[in-house]
């Protein structure tokens, strides 16, 4: 009882008006709807001050670059969701996107590259979760342990030439048809197991405790495997993406992309430890709205280097409205 | 007496273990690379003074990176920032003191300095936010790329051929300054209040500051340690490098993934002495002996890199299947303390039953 | 004597409110110096809240306080310990990592400085001092604190406490981690301090405890305090009729003698876990409620974890002889064999907290509420639904984070999950603990209407009373072993009971 009061106490110390912000904060329909705003918002401010924001190009470019992180992002979600935290997808991708590179100049088979591609991802992504559920290394840390051997390798692999370059026709007849199509496709995919099956369901409520979860009969094992296969299938998929977007790979294809895909998700309302408030479009939304704003920021005229700085700030204050604010440091122990 | 002769002949002997234990591993890690250096290029692995040189270099970047790691890490807080306060140091702080007309000491402490100012902007950052430090980190990385890459016409950090700069790459320098690293974050992380407060918050946040101790300024200091420690790291690179050139787009925070191989292995090393400081710099040490030593045997930089990662993946399944062998080994022992019960339950059932 | 010692804290019609729940609602004493005073009552019953507020852990809602005759409005625990108000609390109160003598003068480092450095020896030699001053010698004060045992880390929290010779001692609930050594030098040093004329308060709910060794009691029911007591009018069945409020009648617990079929449903052969238990035996049957008790540390809870799967049984197996004598090997095969769990650690092990009612009563029928690879919506809500209304949780509506409801209602969604799972055997681990009175009674009468409906029950409790007001038969352990057996149909007598666990 006296700790029950303790724990109280500090979650409600800030009363009143902090206190009715919470109430609103925590409210299941405006915590969701709060990043569609943020995305609507970016939106209607660009529309407004620039000339061009809804023209064709305008909005495929947007696309164009939100698809990758956003694919990259809805694979990851359901390993997000479970807690885990897994920053090799770039490298890995980068991995596939080597392979079906050179399947597709060996064979000039469009189906076999994207087949191998996927098929790669797969097996990539099996390894890392082998790595955390059978020989009990933290998930996160495998994560950041096999980004490094993926971007080694991908390094050996690309030799002096740094680059493997693909045909521009084949990119550009994928880039129209293909493109949406898979990405539909494996939204719907994801979505659906999310929410529909038990698998979402299982990952989210282990996600937020993990011993609950067990009490309840859910397997880590088998749960993470799901997960990491999805994500797999993704991380292959983007493979593709990256590959026809570029007519190529090179040396840093896939850098940075673990943490902006960690980026994207959280600027779309999901925490990336998990949990009850995780879902699969978090990434999808974030994807758009940085795209949107990258675009945006750049036609009124701002440099790249701005650019980031600004998504950082914004970053941070979203962050800092949608969490809630501890009466001691959040902290977490990595390893 | 007798008695107490002998405890403290026992306390003599396993800290002498514990001594072996914790200089062990570079001394292993050497004969090893010694012995295959030779006898797959028939070189030793330290045949020059350049070699020295190199190996030194590499040391203290790795050591001062992993250090500063460790100034957070143990308390829950992975800084994904840390790559970007480097960069913050090195450019603004660098170039500050180039300006100045100053050479590699200057160049040294004003990074170190502007290192700290971005460490506590992090530090002040979080304790006001309270967003989780590695999210955190990802914000600030943005900002802070940001600021390093426009600052100075886009140019970075340039040391090549400027005067005064050959210290930095000095054996006897860098020497020194590992030495002075050593004793001053020994003190501030063992025999100060700081870090009496600091081991204190590590073990219940909750507690400490209910017992009085300020967790928000303990945590902004640890930033600003570990800032400071961030930039030295990123001069003593970019002396070895000749420059530093400015990077968006997050890539500067892939040196955190990188030294954090050392601050693991320093703190497993450390847990036998308990030393983390000692245990990084000898973790740093052995790490740079192999590489020189991977080097030495002909692999290129991506091989070295993948042979490391390897190693850490294994030392990672190591050390968390480590307690696994321990817990059998118990097992074992009650398995056999079981049998024992249970074969007096039998004797009892059987005496009741005559 | 009465006229010489005043009192050295006056509480004035001091209230506090959760939300809507009132923890405590105009209270009024006053501490005397020199005495032992005594703050009873049941779990909920605002004891600790009143002595947490004293000591700074939490403001008051409204009314005052008066130490040593000037407004007392501690805002940390900090203040409080340096205007002479130490506290010693239910849980654990030390740090593990660092030594037993950083643990005593936490927060206070500064003065053991000698220059820039701390002086580590000159630490350890206070902190030896401060551990004999409590009569203490067995603990090394350089060791790390995770050497030592729970009853030996209360006991440092005591020299950390004592060694600042504070005007007012709290302890709260510490004795049910203490064993007899532990008690006996708590009571001592209690004692003592009260003889110098300083003030101690001890909050329990243990009867025999504060008769033996209080000077005075308030007895506290219902955030309001109830009584106050001189010693010289201590009778355990006007105390006991004040801190339950109401005779304890058949409609509290239960009052039949139904019994139970002979059939076994549950079987412990010989189980060995790696702490508490060795070749443990355990039958239950169809239709019983098990009682199994004992002090906290006699191993009960980890038999009810090795029941679910959730401990290493290193040898011997639990097997269920209905369902073709399966063993259990993991909580998964538990689960799906029809047995229930409820952990004694709500909040940590049991509810996710931060999702909602929705989804944690959920949790347990993502297999039976589904159609083919997906979840049907409808069967999913009529399986949350019906819990809900049966169980009445009081709460806005069911996407409500049960991280903000009452322990009460935090335990009905618990419950909520295995009715709804409709489990054959549940195991409850303190299946009470922090719930008020109110959903007390509607759990003993769910855990009877369980029983009735044939279901089995091993039920967990560190309470003697509910055991014996629920249990058809009662198993107390001790050191890991079964220590007594007691028939429901033969009559508990609590005094054989305490006998077994002591």
């Amino acid at each position: 009882m006296h700790s029950n009061n303790f724990t109280k106490m500090r979650s409600m110390s800030g009363l009143s008006l902090s206190d009715k912000f919470a109430v609103i904060k925590n409210n299941r329909f405006v915590f969701t709807a709060l990043p569609f705003f943020l995305l609507l918002v970016v939106i209607v401010f660009f529309g407004a001050t620039t000339d061009n924001f809804f023209g064709a190009t305008v909005l495929t470019g947007i696309f164009n670059q939100a698809v990758i992180f956003a694919t990259l992002a809805i694979s990851v979600s359901l390993i997000y969701t479970a807690g885990n935290l897994d920053i090799s997808i770039g490298s890995a991708m980068a991995l596939c996107s080597i392979l079906a590179a050179n399947i597709y100049i060996s064979t000039g088979s469009v189906v076999l590259m994207i087949i191998s591609s996927i098929a790669l991802g797969i097996v990539l992504m099996s390894i890392n979760s082998t790595l955390s559920t059978v020989l009990n290394v933290k998930a996160a840390t495998v994560g950041i342990v096999m980004m490094q051997i993926y971007s080694a390798i991908r390094e050996t692999l690309l030799g002096n030439d740094a680059k493997i370059v693909v045909s521009y026709k084949m990119s550009e007849s994928l880039e129209s048809g293909f493109r949406p199509i898979a990405f539909i496709l494996f939204f719907l995919l994801v979505f659906i197991v999310y929410t529909k099956t038990p698998v979402g369901r299982k990952t989210r409520f282990y996600g937020g405790n993990a011993n609950a979860a067990i009490q309840a009969g859910i397997s880590k094992v088998s749960l993470q495997y799901i997960g990491f296969i999805i994500c797999g299938l993704g991380v292959g998929l983007t493979g593709i993406f990256s590959l026809i977007r570029t007519s190529g790979v090179t040396i840093t294809t896939g850098d940075g992309m673990g943490m902006n895909v960690m980026l994207a998700t959280v600027l779309g309302g999901m925490s990336i430890f998990g949990g009850a408030k995780s879902n699969s479009y978090a990434g999808l939304i974030g994807a758009l709205t940085v795209a949107a704003l990258n675009k945006g920021l750049l036609m009124i005229g701002v440099s790249a280097a701005i650019v980031q700085g600004v998504r950082g700030l914004i970053f941070l204050l979203i962050i800092y409205l949608s969490s809630e604010r501890q009466a001691t440091l959040p902290s977490r122990q990595q390893f | 007496m007798n008695n107490v002769a002998a405890k403290g002949h026992r306390a003599f002997y396993v800290k002498l273990k514990m001594l072996l234990q914790t200089v062990a591993l570079p001394i292993v890690v050497y004969i090893l690379m010694e012995i295959l250096a030779r006898t797959l290029s028939g070189k030793g692995v330290l045949s020059s003074s350049a070699d020295v040189k190199n190996l030194l270099r590499t040391l203290i970047l790795t050591f001062c990176f992993a250090l500063a790691l460790n100034a957070n890490f143990p308390l829950g807080r992975m800084d994904l920032s840390a790559g970007a306060q480097l960069y913050m140091g090195c450019i603004i702080g660098g170039n500050i003191a180039i300006q100045l007309g100053l050479g590699g000491t200057g160049v040294l402490i004003f990074s170190m300095i502007v290192g700290s100012i971005s460490g506590m902007v992090v530090g002040t950052a979080f304790v006001t936010l309270r967003i989780l430090p590695m999210v955190l980190g990802l914000g600030m990385t943005l900002i802070f790329e940001t600021i390093s890459f426009s600052a100075f016409n886009q140019q970075g950090l340039m040391l090549y051929g400027k005067k005064g700069m050959d210290v930095l790459s000095d054996t006897g320098y860098i020497l020194i300054f590992a030495a002075i690293m050593i004793i001053a974050v020994t003190y501030f992380f063992s025999f100060s209040t700081f870090g009496f407060r600091r081991k204190a918050i590590q073990g219940s946040q909750r507690l400490a500051s209910d017992f009085g101790i300020n967790i928000y300024w303990n945590c902004i200091q640890c930033y600003l340690i570990a800032g400071a420690l961030f930039a030295a790291s990123g001069v003593f690179k970019t002396a070895y490098q000749g420059a530093l050139i400015p990077v968006l787009g997050m890539s500067s925070n892939g040196a955190v993934f990188t030294y954090m191989f050392p601050m693991m292995i320093g703190i497993w090393v450390g847990s036998f002495t308990n030393s983390p400081v000692l245990g990084i710099f000898i973790g740093s040490v052995s790490l740079s002996i192999f590489r020189i030593g991977l080097t030495k045997i002909g692999l290129d930089e991506t091989w070295q890199s993948l042979v490391v990662f390897f190693l850490w993946l294994f030392f990672m399944v190591y050390r968390f299947n480590s307690p696994k062998i321990a817990y059998h080994k118990k097992r074992k022992a009650r398995i056999a303390e079981a049998i024992i019960a249970e074969q007096e339950l039998d004797a009892a059932l059987a005496g009741k039953g005559a | 004597m009465e006229s010489k010692v005043g009192a050295i804290l006056q509480v004035r019609n001091l209230s506090k409110n959760f939300g809507v729940t009132h923890a405590l609602k105009n209270v009024n004493f006053d501490i005397q110096c020199g005495k032992i005073c005594g703050l009873i009552g049941e779990n909920g019953s605002g004891k600790s809240t009143a002595s947490s507020i004293i000591a700074g852990m939490q403001p008051a809602t409204s009314g005052e306080m008066f130490y040593k005759d000037k407004p007392w409005k501690p805002s940390s625990v900090l203040e409080a310990s340096k205007a002479g108000i130490a506290m010693i609390v239910q849980e654990a109160g030390t740090i593990p990592t660092v030594s037993v003598a950083e643990n005593i003068f936490i927060g206070k480092y500064k003065q053991f400085r000698k220059g820039p450095i701390v002086d580590k020896n000159l630490m350890y030699k206070e902190a030896q001092k401060a551990l004999e001053i409590i009569g203490v010698t067995h603990i090394d004060p350089t060791f790390p604190t995770h050497l030592y045992d729970m009853q030996d880390r209360k006991l440092i929290e005591l020299a950390r406490a004592m060694y600042d010779d504070p005007d007012i001692l709290i302890i709260d609930e510490t004795t049910t981690a203490l064993s007899h050594y532990g008690r006996e030098i708590l009571y001592k040093i209690m004692h003592r301090h009260a003889e110098r004329g300083k003030a101690v308060i001890i909050i329990s709910h243990d009867l025999d405890e504060v008769m033996e060794h209080c000077d005075m009691l308030i007895i506290l029911r219902d955030a309001e305090i109830i009584d106050v007591l001189e010693r010289k009018d201590f009778n355990p069945d006007d105390i006991k009729f004040k801190m339950i409020g109401r005779e304890i009648k058949g409609s509290y617990y239960r009052d039949d003698f139904d019994g139970y079929s002979d059939e076994v449903v549950l079987k412990a052969e010989r189980i060995t876990t790696m702490k508490d238990l060795l070749a443990f035996d355990l039958e239950l049957h169809k239709g019983e409620i098990l009682g199994i008790g004992g002090l906290s540390d006699c191993g009960m809870h980890t038999l009810g974890r090795a029941l679910y799967g959730l401990e290493d049984i290193v040898r011997g197996s639990v097997k269920l002889p209905g369902k073709n004598n399966i063993s259990i090997t993991s909580p998964k095969v538990a689960f799906n064999n029809g047995l229930g769990y409820v952990s004694k650690d709500r909040d940590t092990e049991s509810l996710d907290l931060n999702a909602s009612i929705f989804a944690n009563i959920a949790s347990t029928g993502y297999k039976i509420n589904s159609k083919g690879p997906f979840i049907s919506a409808k069967k999913e809500k009529e399986y949350v639904m019906t819990q809900v209304n049966n169980l009445a949780i009081k709460c806005q509506n069911v996407f409500q984070p049960v991280r903000n409801l009452s322990g009460g209602n935090k335990q009905k969604v618990v419950f909520g999950k295995w009715t709804a799972e409709d489990a054959d055997i549940l195991i409850l681990d303190c299946p009470t603990r922090g719930v008020d009175i109110g959903v007390k009674a509607a759990m003993y009468q769910l855990i009877y209407q369980m029983k009735k409906a044939g279901k089995s029950i091993v039920m967990i409790s560190e309470e003697l009373q509910e055991l014996c007001g629920m249990s058809d038969r009662l198993l107390i352990l001790k050191n890991g072993k079964v220590s007594g057996e007691f028939m429901r149909t033969e009559g508990f007598d609590n005094t054989k009971l305490i006998n077994c666990m002591i």
